[in-house]
């Protein structure tokens, strides 16, 4: 009862002090915004993904880049319009990061097309676009792995359209999520954008909010 | 001698339309995207028709690929992306057509080898009206140079 007749006061309180609640609102609104304070979007720090990167190595994801902020964005590469976007701007986010001198940052592009993307294939993909590989790693799985990776962290991936070969060979294509993530050292994912189109100030201004 | 006059007459038309159609069309800015063997690349260019008729692109080919597909991006709600393969690219009179990233672009699909930005990709564009033209596109890692 008490608890109650407090709140009420409060309420009261804040009634007389309209321009006290004018302020504040939109002052928490920004604070909270433009902070260190990003919502968590889905925690990932409990999950442990077994996926292999170009090298055929084994990688525990997040768990085997924690401490690190993570740059992850979601691709396939037979996919030669839009994932390549994806791809050039995690390589203008990596660029950016060296020269603004801040590390401590893994850069991740996951294939959610493992039946074609091998680690050879994304090893591949890598190598003919001259990338730096010091502090990025393509990362495959198994269907299942990907399909409930993907899941989790909100990416949708639907097979579309497809190319028939004339040996029988038939490839697909994809109706996908255009996203690039910001993962926090605690394996949290704190901001989605769009992969092909990511302002690269805004995530690196965003990466030196978390760091 | 009419008759022959008449056939001299139809043959000296279909050369004079057929010269206008083929000097009608052009291409400029053309670039493909580098990419591995037995993968997928891109090609993108600007189709000029300074006709005061509209055209249509309805064929590519291409020797460096298993298959050559006429593709358009498209976006759908929630940041969903795709692409499929369509049947012509219109081209209105008077105008200029771009294939470009996250839109139009023709499909090299199955690469017989790696191509990187030393080469370039062979291509024949045929069109409904136009006669068809051959051009010789570069491959060019053209994003790292974007300024962002």
């Amino acid at each position: 009862m008490d608890f109650a007749r407090k709140i009420l006061k409060i309420m009261f309180n804040l009634k007389l002090n309209k321009y006290f609640i004018l302020l504040t609102i939109p002052t928490t609104i920004i604070i909270n915004s433009c902070g260190k304070n990003f919502p968590v979007i889905e925690d990932l720090s409990k999950d442990k993904f077994l996926l292999v990167n170009q090298d055929s190595n084994a990688v525990i994801f997040p768990e085997n880049f924690k401490n690190k902020i993570i740059v992850i964005g979601y691709i396939f590469t037979n996919c030669p319009d839009i994932c390549p976007l994806t791809t050039n701007n995690m390589r203008l986010i990596q660029e950016k990061l060296s020269k603004e001198m801040i590390s401590d940052v893994q850069l991740i592009s996951i294939s959610f097309d493992p039946l074609q993307d091998s680690p050879a294939v994304l090893k591949d993909y890598a190598t003919i676009r001259n990338l730096n590989l010091k502090n990025w790693d393509f990362l495959t799985g198994e269907k299942s792995t990907i399909d409930s990776l993907t899941k989790k962290v909100g990416v949708v991936v639907i097979k579309s359209d497809s190319t028939m070969f004339d040996d029988g060979r038939k490839i697909y294509y994809y109706v996908h999520t255009d996203r690039i993530q910001l993962i926090d050292k605690e394996g949290r994912i704190r901001k989605n954008y769009i992969g092909s189109k990511i302002n690269i100030d805004e995530i690196i201004n965003d990466i030196k909010k978390l760091e | 001698m009419f008759k022959k006059i008449l056939i001299v007459a139809f043959i000296l038309e279909l050369t004079f339309v057929n010269k206008i159609f083929s000097q009608s069309i052009t291409i400029k800015d053309s670039w493909a995207r580098p990419a591995s063997k037995g993968r997928n690349s891109a090609a993108y260019f600007t189709i000029i028709n300074k006709n005061s008729f509209g055209d249509s692109l309805v064929q590519a080919i291409s020797n460096i690929a298993e298959k050559v597909e006429i593709h358009e991006t498209f976006k759908t709600e929630n940041d969903m992306m795709g692409m499929r393969a369509i049947k012509f690219i219109s081209i209105p009179a008077n105008s200029e057509v771009k294939l470009k990233p996250g839109g139009l672009h023709i499909m090299l699909i199955g690469l017989k080898k790696n191509i990187t930005e030393k080469d370039s990709v062979n291509l024949k564009l045929k069109f409904k009206r136009a006669k068809e033209i051959d051009i010789k596109i570069p491959v060019k890692d053209i994003m790292k140079k974007m300024p962002h």
